[in-house]
């Protein structure tokens, strides 16, 4: 009898997801799906609001990463007052975005992730969690508490609050780094180093016990885009768009973010409310593509801090060309903490940063604006239309989940296939199609744009599409 | 830290109407400047919390609830979640999972309630419904209430 098993929600990762297997009369997965049952309207609400009102707005669509649309916002306001802000306000602003790529990314790792990584994936649920976590290993699991709240922090001493900081704004930013502040972070910084550079020995250590994984964990060809530098360096949020394929050759490279819409193209799909959005001049699906901390590492030169670099280097050898394997994300995601933390050292030897010559000041002067970022997860992309007087006639938010959709659906069905035989699924199994969707790191606020909560379900289908069991949780 | 202090947590998005109204009702006991006790305004519960918690003696949760428009302000005492149903994650986290994760990580738990306010409206809006509106009020006195009972 064939049967449609549902995981439903998926466990510790922002937002609500429902993954559905389809499995044929002899038990073998025939498709797997992975649905966002989340439906958010933000793009809706925000037409008619003033210009000056969207970072605000925008910072709301998720408690975890505010501060990435509150950025990606604030530069598609430049664009529409057509200013250059002053280069201390491009400097914080891009701290600000360290900061806030240290906190998501030591959640990530900590809180989302490590429980499976550490305590394994066959571990038994009622511990593999950030109790179980706190019980094996205290100290690490303080560490990373502290790790998050250092990047809470520099976020908080730049904008005032550690959420939805009503700081960057159209034509810079309304406050510099006070004295009191740099040393708070110069003080902090040697304790975080420690922690990154000691989860990542960790994980380096774990990558032996995680080879199977790390080969079907959404392990297939894909192109890869991130933000660079024009040479090519790591880059998060200043620089144009690049994308380089599996075998690691750049195909398209130095692409403003404006021209976004010439080379991204945006599809729906009926089983979910997340689009899924491709490399145009390959068509849909086949310009699948990945973005976040893998693709940033794979699509770089060089990450341009001594430290990171060195890890890089060690990252690479993994393949001759791109590291392809989504498990990576992981690793890759403690390579830009530590080259996070460098580059936050480097600003605070950097004087420009307590200036007061802050903000350009202008009106309207164009009507369109597309500002993008680097968020923890992948490229963001904000692109506003306005009226004359400033008012929001139309908004597309580009959300870095999103753009792993096609991938995220690839990786489910891969690892579905590998494990899955038959109607008798160990839980441990069913974790690891979950754990391939960790990997990730997806936010599915963000990606659907609206905070929502779903009654959990699960339903077991036969082969004619009825319901033969279904259990259901409040 | 003296004895005796408190920590008021108002969680909420106030871009979803009456879900604004723990972070609302946060405001309004910090502009009353009451000794020993302080204010944290969150979009939602997240595991560094845990640190703030442990620097408390007790903690009182603030979150919107949908009930009909009439109910009563409601204070729930607390305990932690058991280890086998903790915390699991920061959208899916509740003020039990905070503290069970404080206890586990800190050896410490505060003293701890949930003040349930009403709330009616919950959709896209930057702005409490009337009903809430007269409803924080009523939240505001139950918070002073709980805070004398504590010291």
């Amino acid at each position: 009898m064939a049967q449609r098993i549902v995981i439903d929600p998926v466990t510790r990762i922002e937002g609500h997801a429902k993954i559905t297997i389809h499995l044929d009369d002899e038990g073998n997965v025939t498709d797997a799906r992975f649905h966002v049952t989340e439906f958010r309207g933000f793009e809706r609400f925000c037409e008619g609001r003033p210009l000056w009102e969207m970072a605000a707005i925008t910072a709301r669509v998720c408690g975890i990463c505010p501060v990435s649309h509150l950025l990606a916002s604030a530069k598609a306001g430049d664009q529409i007052l057509a200013v250059t802000i002053p280069p201390a306000a491009e400097k914080l602003r891009q701290l600000m975005n360290l900061g806030q790529i240290v906190q998501s990314h030591a959640l990530s790792f900590f809180h989302l992730s490590a429980p499976d990584l550490l305590l394994g994936m066959d571990c038994e649920p009622a511990k593999r969690n950030v109790i179980g976590l706190i019980m094996a290993d205290p100290a690490l699991a303080r560490s990373g508490i502290r790790l998050r709240q250092f990047g809470q922090e520099i976020i908080q001493i730049l904008g005032g609050a550690k959420i939805h900081p009503a700081w960057a704004v159209p034509g810079g930013v309304r406050s510099g780094l006070s004295k009191e502040g740099r040393d708070h972070i110069l003080e902090r910084l040697p304790e975080a180093k420690t922690t990154a550079a000691n989860a990542l020995a960790i994980f380096k250590k774990l990558l032996k016990k995680y080879k199977r994984e790390a080969q079907i964990f959404g392990n297939f060809p894909t192109l890869f885009m991130g933000l660079v530098g024009p040479d090519g360096e790591w880059e998060h949020h200043v620089g144009k768009l690049r994308f380089s394929d599996a075998s690691g050759n750049v195909i398209d490279d130095q692409i403003e973010a404006s021209r976004y819409q010439e080379v991204i193209g945006e599809a729906a799909e009926s089983f979910s409310y997340l689009k899924s959005p491709y490399y145009k001049p390959l068509g849909y699906p086949d310009g699948i593509y990945r973005v976040g901390p893998l693709a940033r590492l794979n699509v770089c030169s060089k990450f341009g801090t001594p430290l990171a670099d060195a890890e890089l280097a060690i990252f690479r050898k993994m393949s001759d060309g791109a590291v392809t394997s989504s498990f990576m994300y992981h690793y890759a995601r403690l390579i830009e903490i530590i080259g996070s933390l460098e580059r936050i050292e480097q600003y605070m030897e950097d004087s420009d940063l307590m200036s007061d010559r802050l903000r350009a000041d202008a009106g309207i002067n164009k009507l369109e604006g597309v500002g993008v970022s680097e968020a923890p997860r992948g490229t963001l992309f904000h692109h506003y239309q306005v009226d004359e007087t400033g008012l929001i006639k139309k908004v597309n938010l580009v959300i870095a989940t999103g753009q792993n959709n096609l991938a995220m659906n690839r990786t489910v069905a891969q690892i579905a296939r590998h494990y899955i035989h038959g109607p008798n699924i160990p839980e441990g199994m069913l974790n690891r199609v979950e754990a391939g969707i960790r990997a990730f790191d997806p936010c599915l606020s963000c990606s659907t744009h609206q905070a929502g909560r779903m009654p959990m379900e699960i339903e077991l289908c036969n082969a004619q599409g009825e319901i033969v069991d279904r259990v259901a949780r409040s | 830290m003296s004895a005796r202090a408190i920590l008021i947590v108002g969680y909420g998005n106030e871009l979803r109407g009456d879900d604004g109204l723990g972070p609302r009702l946060v405001r309004e006991i910090r502009a009353l400047n009451l000794p020993e006790v302080h204010c944290v305004e969150a979009h939602q519960l997240l595991p560094e919390l845990a640190l703030e918690l442990a620097a408390h003696d007790a903690v009182l949760f603030v979150d919107a609830i949908q009930v009909d428009a009439d109910a009563p302000v409601q204070k729930i005492p607390l305990t932690p979640l058991t280890p086998a149903a903790a915390f699991t994650g920061p959208h899916v986290s509740d003020p039990a999972g905070l503290l069970a994760l404080t206890r586990d990580l800190y050896q410490k738990c505060p003293t701890a309630w949930l003040v349930a306010i009403p709330g009616t409206q919950f959709n896209f809006s930057d702005s409490l419904s009337p009903q809430a509106e007269t409803a924080v009020a009523r939240a505001v006195e139950a918070v002073r209430a709980l805070i004398v009972s504590f010291r």
